[in-house]
């Protein structure tokens, strides 16, 4: 059923979109952690410091 | 240098990937969302209020140990620099990381009091957001009251804790609040200052003159502040319900010096209007005189500040307009001159012989 697939593609592509916008972009490269205690823990067993990037959502 | 296009994916920082730990938090302000209201408490514990920021943090007690540039080579400088000073070891046990996650043992369904006094501040803060919803604090209050007001006097609790704490007290015992509100303004901590500033809007009260004085002098130097402007423009707004005449020479220095088109200059206008008005004598004399020498000068109009922006002349006429408001609130609306159509060098020059004139009377008077 190609035409069903291709109704889907576009589809797919605006959930997609949509999960990714407000803010849940990440910059690429780093391994980014996205929750505060969770760098913190990893930070702590690893003996690191914890570089913090803040923005927000425009 | 663009910070998520270009500096953070920038493949000379691979080489730190595993050297330091990454976090990146967004503020959404989506009402209701449980991620948005972390990112909110992580802003609260480095008093963040302006966006973007960039620093690193020791996780063992959250200590910011340096605020990392946007330039690739001093960003890059400013990592090899902390991680050069930052312990080799292992920071902590698995014992003591198991402590700090005591959250994960208790829910929602625990008591009030019992999450209140959970040993993990974020339980502490996420019961008292909830207390502060608009339904729940109600008959509970009374009960948790003191061990709300321990939260917000404890030096030592957390940060986070305290904001929550002082949001709380605003609305259910704004007399705590209020006599203590001296003493915690020194907290370097932006979002603690900007809700006790604004208990202070709401409670004006003479004798906080000195501290909020000494904020407009020295935010950003020896009052440390992440966001200084805003700092001195909610203590001006302050100043502005409550201050008095040990104000004037502070707020006269900003409305003659400030930028127009920083919103501080026109409210240290605003704040000397109103100041003025609750002022008697020889005060309300100086007070004019200050506000007639604060008007800005025409020659700003022809600035290259002006070529920058085009819309800086309509800013200054706006300045002259709201300072003489100001000084029609101690004159009397009748003895003002008309607000010219534009300001230059001539009608300057007229409204400030009418004022000074104007001046010269009331100061002959007895």
């Amino acid at each position: 059923m190609p035409g069903f697939h291709h109704r889907l593609i576009p589809l797919t592509g605006l959930l997609l979109t949509a999960s990714l916008t407000a803010g849940e972009k990440l910059p690429k490269g780093p391994p980014w952690h996205v929750e505060y205690r969770a760098a913190k823990r990893e930070a702590l067993r690893n003996g690191r410091p914890v570089f913090v990037y803040f923005t927000k959502t425009v | 240098m663009p910070i998520e296009e270009q500096l953070l994916p920038h493949k000379k920082l691979a080489n730190y990937y595993k050297k330091v730990t990454w976090l990146y938090v967004c503020r959404t302000f989506k009402k209701g969302s449980a991620k948005d209201a972390e990112a909110l408490r992580t802003h609260d514990r480095f008093g963040i209020s302006s966006w973007p920021q960039m620093f690193l943090f020791d996780p063992a007690d959250d200590r910011v140990l340096q605020e990392a540039p946007r330039n690739l080579d001093a960003f890059i400088a400013t990592f090899d620099r902390v991680l050069g000073a930052f312990p080799k070891k292992e920071r902590a046990s698995a014992k003591v990381i198991e402590q700090r996650d005591s959250h994960q043992r208790g829910g929602q369904e625990r008591s009030i009091e019992e999450r209140l006094s959970d040993q993990d501040p974020r339980v502490r803060s996420i019961a008292l957001e909830d207390l502060l919803q608009p339904s729940k604090a109600g008959s509970i209050f009374p009960k948790v009251q003191s061990t709300i007001e321990n939260m917000f006097l404890n030096a030592k609790e957390d940060i986070v804790v305290r904001i929550r704490a002082l949001r709380l007290l605003r609305k259910k015992a704004a007399l705590v609040v209020s006599k203590n509100a001296n003493k915690l303004l020194t907290i370097a901590n932006d979002p603690w200052r900007y809700e006790l500033l604004a208990h202070i809007k709401e409670h004006p009260d003479r004798k906080l003159s000195p501290i909020l004085v000494r904020i407009l002098q020295a935010a950003g130097k020896e009052i440390a502040s992440r966001n200084p402007n805003v700092l001195r423009i909610r203590a001006s707004e302050c100043l502005r319900k409550s201050g008095d005449i040990a104000a004037i020479q502070t707020l006269s220095d900003l409305a003659r010096t400030g930028n127009p088109l920083n919103v501080l200059t026109r409210y240290s206008i605003k704040a000397m209007g109103e100041i003025g008005r609750r002022a008697t004598g020889k005060d309300r004399i100086l007070i004019i005189a200050e506000l007639i020498a604060a008007m800005p000068p025409a020659a700003l109009q022809q600035s290259a500040t002006a070529k920058r922006h085009p819309r800086l002349g309509r800013i200054i006429h706006a300045l002259v307009r709201e300072n003489l408001a100001a000084i029609g609130l101690l004159i009397g609306t009748d003895k003002l001159p008309d607000l010219p159509a534009t300001w230059d060098a001539a009608s300057r020059e007229t409204v400030l012989t009418s004022l000074k004139a104007t001046l010269s009377a009331l100061a002959r008077q007895p």
